[in-house]
Parts: structure tokens; C-alpha cells; sequence
């Protein structure tokens, strides 16, 4: 930027624009992924009861991802996978399938979720099971609320209520304590 | 008389045109004023002049610029370690409109700053707006509960300072674009456990700007990026036993040095970097050979031997073609080297004694050589 003449402004505009669009266009996913997703409510794991609220994001675990999904033989960590589920009991969500590529679950009462394969444990004459994020293993809270939620959760149950869309993509709407929704926020 | 340590065919050779590296130049200004003077060429009020010129060149200006590059980073930090604060109490809404208020004020700086000619500064200015951007990036991921992958993020990211880099030409952008594109190639390659290909597609985009500006410092940080990658490759492939394939790559990488010198000798600095560059993959490749794959006896020694020779090749080369990169890599590398012979092999099978002597005698050959190529370089006294 030696000489800014008036199509040096337009360069500084273009940036700018594209950069707010890029921006624009991740919140635009997410939210219609929200709105338009469909609602199922999944039963939290935790991942170390001690400590379920580490500073001020709560790390959850789920049945359907850690260390217990059987997964096809020639998948690799890093890989994307795509998880049937079928809601066993309520809010407890249970593996039906894995696939490397997206299939049209046969039942439509079972969901698929996106996902990335984090490791695989391979024993013999076993087919081999890994851990999958989903990318809804964290959620945030508004500063100095964690330690406070955390009373509030020892002992009661907890879920997540998730947006699932019709790629498998899946978001996290809000948390469910003792039947009650916490820190949900307007879409905007 | 020149101070001890500087070659004389490097000190002669100007191999940086001197705005592209201050710091240098200065050094070699102030010893040419010195000669110049005692040689009656300048005057010492002619001296003090351009010394004064020097000073405010360097004080007023560079400081000024290294400073506002600074406060970039540190405003750049601070934006991000308030959205890590998790500023929820105001609506989602509110806190998307500040940051992108926050994006084109920046951007908008860095148009009238640049307006007035103050170019270190608007480049401050743009690198505010990037660092802006990757906290947007992540305020964003934050408000949304999104825990994707987080090298996906940083992608992103370094695409924006690429954009700005490129459309407002401003380098600091672009060098901060590649550390972004780094640290995303290191975490993919070690989340996947494998090579990370993608990688070069982002580096070769932001090589190619660098080139297009012509800007050197850049094309080293590509040419350190792409070593990098190139000795990581011996750990990965082959079930990370490729070393052998590293020290073939950076010699294939010295040999097309050496050639493209030869064939298109205007322009050296490409070259020498090129072939330093190469140096540095075969060493990387050699020591991991020699020390990380615990060979046996003969074969150290074998490839000891072939560590050395490249490493006096290096030395013998900077000092004749006045390449200061090889002759430093040279230097260090024999230093290193003997260094690391000696930890492995003492109280082996060669004595402390044997090897000093040993190691003595190699460098008292090289001095020899050193000195005869010294003797033979010297110009014919240009000083009374």
C-alpha cells in the first residue's frame, strides 16, 4: 500500500467485505442448522465427574461417541464418519450403524450424525471401535456461572438438547438440568 | 583494517540492497566510514552527516513502525482474550456487530493511515484487522457451542490474512499468514499421524505473493516452512524410517542450486538460498540417520564421514562464491556435529584422547584451507 489511489480504497472495501461475509456465512450455518435441525435430546456423559466444568465451558461426553463405536474396517483417525442412531429409552441414544458415506437411515424414527473419527482401538478377531467427535463435546457459559452450574448438576441428570441436519450435521441448542433448559440464547 | 571475522569476499560483495536489511548495512557503513575516512575520501564532517542521517533513518522511522506492528499483536491479544472471557451478558447480536465494527474500523485506519504515507503504520493497521478477524473466527465458534475441528478454524483464518496480504500488499499480513498456515499443517499432520499433503496447496499460495512482492525475509520463512516439511517426511513415510529419502532430497535440492546458478547467474540470492536451504534438509536427514536410527558401527562412521565432508563442502563453498548462509550453516553444523559425535561415542569404543585428536586434526586441515582461500581472496590493499 505505497499509493492509495481510489482503487486502493476499494481494495481495503474488498477485504473487509469478504472477511464479513466469510464471517456472515459461518453464523448463517449455524443458525439455520439450529432452526431447521431436527430436535432430539441426548443423555450427557461426563467426562470426569470432578471436574465437569473446567474454567468456563463444560466438556460433555455422550454414549454414542467414546471408545465403544464399531466402526468399518478400513477407517482411519481423522476420517469423517456417519452414525446411525435409534433412541432406545428416552434421551438414551443408542449405535445402530456406522458408514463411511452418508446412507438414508431405513427407519425414520433413527438419526444420523456427522462425525470425525478421534482414534481407533483395534483388537484381534474384533471389529474395531473408536471414538467420534461430533463437534458438540463443549459448551460455553457465561463467566463465573461454572462452579455454580456444577452444584446444580452434581447428582441430577443432565442432556443436551441437539439440532441435527439433514446432512448429519449436528449443533448443540442448550442444556438440560433436572428438566430445565439452561443458557439457552436467541439465535442472533 | 577490517575487524577480524568478516570475509573479504563477502564484505565485498553487496549482496542485500541495503533497505532490505537495515541492520547490515549499518554494520557495513559504519566500518566502509572508517576506511573511507582514514583513505581521505570523506571528509569528517562528511561523516558525521551521514551518520546522522543513519541514525534518524533507523531511530525515528524503524522504531516507530517495529512499534506499531507490536501494538497490532497486543490489541490483536486483547480482542481475543476477551472473547475467551465469555462476554455473554450482552445479546449475541451486539457482540457480532462490535466485531465487525471493530474489522472495518481497522481496515478503515489502515486506508487513511496509508493516505497520509504512513505505511508502517497502516500495516499495523491490517494486521489488527486479520488478528480481528481470527477473533471473530473464534467468538463466533464460542457463541455457538461449535467444537469442530479447530485447525478448520485457523485455516480460515490464514485465508483472510493471505486476501489482505495480497489485495493491500502489505507483507507483515502475509508473513503472519504463513505462521497461521504452519500451525495448521503441524496440528493436521499430528491429529491424522500421518503426512499432511494439504499443506503445500496454502504454502505455494502464499509463496507465490511473497515472490509477487518481491519480498525476501518472506521467501525464507517459505524456504524454512517447506525444510520443515521436508524433514518431517522422513519420520512419516516409510513407517518413519525415510531419513535416506531426506538427505536424497536436500542434495537433489544443493545439485539444482548449483545448476541454476550456473545457468541463470543473475540471480544469486535465489540460488544461494536454494542451495542453503538444501543444506539444511540433508543435515536434518544425516543427523536423524546417524542419531535417531542407532546404526551400526561402520555405517556411522560412513555417514560421520559424509556429514563432515558436506559440512567443509558448505564452509569451502560460502567462502568462494560468498554465500554467508552456507558459511554460517557450515560453521555451526561442524560444531554441532563434532559435538554430537563426541556424545556418542565416548566411553565407547573410540577414548576421549583419540577423538580430540581426531576431531583437532579435521579442524586444523580446515584452517589450513580457510586460510589459503583467505590468502587468495584478499584484495590487493585498497587502504594506505
Amino acid at each position: 500500500m505505497i499509493k492509495l489511489s481510489p482503487a486502493s480504497w476499494l481494495a481495503v472495501a474488498i477485504v473487509a467485505l469478504v472477511q464479513t461475509v466469510a464471517l456472515a456465512s459461518m453464523v448463517y450455518g449455524r443458525v439455520a442448522l439450529l432452526r431447521d435441525g431436527r430436535e432430539i435430546v441426548a443423555e450427557v456423559i461426563p467426562v470426569d465427574p470432578r471436574d465437569l466444568f473446567r474454567g468456563d465451558y463444560v466438556i460433555l461426553g455422550y454414549t454414542f461417541g467414546r471408545a465403544q463405536v464399531t466402526v468399518p474396517e478400513d477407517i482411519n483417525q481423522g476420517d469423517r464418519i456417519y452414525v446411525t442412531l435409534r433412541e432406545a429409552a428416552p434421551t438414551q441414544w443408542e449405535v445402530v450403524g456406522t458408514s463411511s458415506t452418508w446412507q438414508q437411515p431405513s427407519d425414520p424414527s433413527h438419526v444420523v450424525l456427522k462425525g470425525i473419527v478421534d482414534y481407533v482401538y483395534r483388537a484381534q478377531n474384533e471389529a474395531p471401535k473408536a471414538s467420534v467427535r461430533y463437534g458438540i463435546e463443549s459448551y460455553f457459559v457465561p463467566e463465573g456461572t461454572g462452579r455454580e452450574l456444577e452444584k446444580q448438576v452434581q447428582d441430577k441428570k443432565i442432556s443436551a438438547a441437539l439440532a441435527v441436519g439433514s446432512d448429519g450435521d449436528v449443533a448443540i441448542k442448550a442444556l438440560i438440568v433436572d428438566g430445565q433448559r439452561v443458557h439457552q440464547e436467541p439465535w442472533f | 583494517m577490517r575487524s577480524p571475522g568478516t570475509h573479504p569476499e563477502i564484505a565485498n560483495r553487496n549482496l542485500d540492497p541495503p533497505k532490505n536489511n537495515m541492520w547490515s548495512y549499518r554494520k557495513r557503513i559504519d566500518q566502509d566510514l572508517v576506511r573511507w575516512r582514514e583513505a581521505g575520501w570523506v571528509t569528517p564532517e562528511g561523516e558525521t552527516a551521514i551518520r546522522q542521517d543513519l541514525e534518524k533513518g533507523v531511530r525515528t522511522l524503524g522504531l516507530a513502525n517495529a512499534l506499531a506492528i507490536l501494538s497490532a499483536v497486543l490489541i490483536g491479544f486483547a480482542v481475543m482474550s476477551f472473547v475467551a472471557a465469555n462476554w455473554q451478558t450482552m445479546p449475541r447480536i451486539l457482540r457480532l456487530s462490535l466485531m465487525l465494527a471493530a474489522l472495518w474500523g481497522s481496515y478503515g485506519l489502515a486506508g487513511l493511515l496509508a493516505r497520509r504515507g504512513m505505511t508502517g503504520f497502516a500495516n499495523a493497521a491490517i494486521l489488527l484487522g486479520v488478528g480481528i478477524f481470527g477473533g471473530s473466527i473464534m467468538l463466533i465458534s464460542q457463541m455457538y457451542h461449535m467444537h469442530g475441528n479447530p485447525a478448520d478454524a485457523v485455516l480460515l483464518w490464514a485465508g483472510g490474512a493471505l486476501l489482505a496480504g495480497v489485495m493491500l500488499r502489505s507483507n507483515p499480513s502475509l508473513a503472519f499468514a504463513m505462521v497461521l498456515v504452519i500451525y495448521w499443517g503441524v496440528s493436521e499432520a499430528l491429529r491424522l499421524e500421518k503426512v499432511f499433503w494439504p499443506f503445500l496447496i496454502p504454502w505455494a499460495l502464499i509463496s507465490a505473493a511473497y515472490y509477487w512482492q518481491r519480498w525476501r525475509p518472506g521467501l525464507h520463512l517459505s524456504g524454512l516452512a517447506l525444510a520443515g516439511f521436508v524433514i518431517s517426511l522422513g519420520y512419516r513415510l516409510n513407517d518413519g524410517h525415510a531419513h535416506g529419502l531426506v538427505v536424497a532430497a536436500g542434495l537433489a535440492v544443493m545439485a539444482a542450486a548449483i545448476a541454476g546458478e550456473r545457468l541463470q547467474p543473475d540471480r544469486p540470492a535465489l540460488w544461494s538460498g536454494a542451495l542453503n536451504y538444501g543444506l539444511v534438509i540433508a543435515l536434518a536427514g544425516l543427523w536423524a540417520l546417524q542419531f535417531f536410527e542407532e546404526p551400526a558401527l561402520d555405517v556411522f562412521i560412513l555417514l560421520a564421514v559424509l556429514a563432515l565432508a558436506l559440512l567443509i563442502a558448505a564452509i569451502f563453498w560460502g567462502l568462494r562464491s560468498g554465500n554467508r548462509g552456507a558459511l554460517w550453516l557450515g560453521y555451526v553444523g561442524f560444531s554441532v556435529e563434532i559435538l554430537a559425535i563426541y556424545g556418542k561415542t565416548i566411553g565407547t569404543l573410540l577414548n576421549t584422547s583419540l577423538f580430540f585428536l581426531v576431531a583437532g586434526l579435521i579442524v586444523s586441515g580446515l584452517a589450513a584451507v580457510a586460510y589459503r582461500l583467505h590468502a587468495r581472496g584478499e584484495p590487493q590493499p585498497a587502504t594506505p
